[in-house]
């Protein structure tokens, strides 16, 4: 483990995410990991890191830092700026930074969740085989507070081979395939009407606001629950589970969004979007 | 047997006894077996879990439970006078009925190491409170919708609270990190 960065502002919320917990939803522990799995990714590729190394998830922006030495870091899933001793930056690019520079995210632009990848991968005590922060059972490295130092893995890496990664442009429709209690009644009220982002939402579910669905079945027996679930609770109101979701419930499920698509949905900050078959 | 996918890498097998399902399936491929109510979900690459659900016996065997756990609690639940009186007995008959009930995790679900438990006789099978706590200390040994649990960490909760155990229910250095998991054998004392 080697000293990376201090923390000068965590922003809302820093958290260190990996490919999350898997094995163990059986004991009642959510698989947590990188919501927007396509952007991690994608930030530890451009530093050269192994696919699956610990990154920073930050919410908005805000999140400020200061190199303890010479960093190779890469900013990806929401657009905006980056800041180096106050020198614009882009995203989806490889930044050098020197010891002592002041690293800063600009507020997101389009997009709500960076991921920011050092080169070496952040390094933390892994929990059940994860580093990732679980916010539903408080497993894993805390959110990130001022003062506190990050570390990276020693293990070598290889050297960026790009400097800069072309990203797809998100489309306004979340792919999604049938639930376990699909009915054709629910399904078309589903895909038929613009569904709006409740601000309640959070890594656990993401909340959808617009005009209820009728739905005859209220509850079901406890049933195991997946990332991508489109449950609905009573009111009507569907709400996408996201990954730090309880790992059983008990609503209908009328849908599963695909991988892929969670991706958009780890990035909606808000306005209309539909759903659409897979 | 009744299967339904449940996403892209996810499939849910009805079953009366999840316990037993669980307990036939060669889960070394997977990256999930887990038990609901009335059903297991199995997770992993498509091929395996086609393979997995078509080695499954017909007839599947009933389980041998080993793992059974006794916990010491003490009965000073806020909500065990209503209970009672709900269930039309006294407090101390009240713990008398949870002291001679052999309990069985079902499944887990709400929170890491949180077990739902079967075998709650009838009288008790009261509905969640209408009004959740915000904060139920951890260690609370609780009942709701036909269930019983004890809560592993301080968390907000409706169910309600007859009795505090301060045994660790969840610790993630231990193997397996959850005390109470499905199929152990539950008994208060």
């Amino acid at each position: 483990m080697r000293k990376a960065a201090v923390i000068l502002a965590p922003g809302t919320l820093t958290l260190i995410e990996d490919a999350g917990r898997i094995g163990y939803a059986h004991l009642g522990v959510p698989r947590a990991g990188a919501f927007d799995p396509r952007s991690w990714r994608l930030a530890n590729r451009l530093v050269g890191n192994p696919e699956a190394s610990a990154a920073l998830e930050n919410l908005g922006g805000g999140l400020a830092l200061e190199a303890l030495r010479h960093l190779t870091i890469a900013v990806t899933g929401a657009a905006g700026t980056v800041f180096v001793d106050g020198r614009a930056h882009t995203t989806n690019t490889v930044i050098h930074v020197r010891r002592g520079a002041r690293i800063t995210l600009g507020p997101a632009r389009a997009g709500i969740r960076y991921y920011v990848a050092v080169g070496g991968g952040i390094d933390a005590e892994p929990v059940l085989g994860s580093r990732s922060h679980d916010t539903l059972g408080g497993l894993g490295p805390a959110p990130l507070r001022t003062s506190d130092v990050l570390y990276t893995g020693s293990s070598p890496r290889t050297d960026p081979v790009i400097d800069h990664a072309p990203v797809p442009d998100d489309t306004a429709t979340f792919a999604m395939m049938p639930g376990p209690d699909a009915t054709e009644h629910l399904l078309e009220q589903l895909l038929s009407r613009p569904w709006d982002l409740d601000p309640q939402s959070n890594r656990i579910g993401v909340r959808l606001s617009g005009s209820p669905i009728e739905a005859a079945q209220h509850t079901l027996a406890s049933r195991p629950m997946v990332q991508g679930a489109v449950q609905l609770p009573p009111n009507g109101l569907p709400i996408i589970l996201g990954p730090d979701h309880p790992t059983t419930g008990g609503y209908p499920v009328v849908a599963v969004v695909t991988a892929r698509s969670m991706s958009q949905v780890a990035q909606w900050s808000g306005g209309p979007r539909h759903f659409g078959r897979a | 047997m009744r299967v339904t996918p449940f996403g892209e890498d996810g499939w849910l097998v009805a079953a009366d006894d999840p316990i037993a399902l669980a307990a036939a399936i060669d889960a070394t491929d997977l990256a999930d077996v887990v038990p609901g109510a009335d059903c297991v979900l199995l997770r992993g690459n498509p091929q395996v879990v086609a393979r997995v659900i078509a080695d499954l016996p017909e007839e599947l065997a009933t389980p041998v439970l080993t793992s059974v756990v006794t916990l010491q609690v003490t009965w000073d639940g806020p909500d065990l006078a209503e209970v009672a009186r709900t269930a039309g007995m006294s407090n101390t008959a009240l713990v008398e009925v949870m002291r001679n009930t052999t309990f069985k995790v079902a499944f887990c679900g709400f929170s890491p190491g949180f077990g739902y438990m079967t075998g709650l006789p009838r009288p008790l099978h009261v509905p969640r409170r209408a009004r959740p706590r915000s904060s139920v200390p951890a260690g609370s040994v609780a009942i709701a919708a036909g269930y019983c649990a004890v809560y592993p960490t301080e968390s907000p909760g409706g169910w309600h609270l007859l009795g505090t155990s301060t045994t660790a229910l969840f610790d993630p250095c231990c193997d397996p990190p959850a005390l109470l998991g499905p199929g152990t054998i539950v008994r208060f004392a």
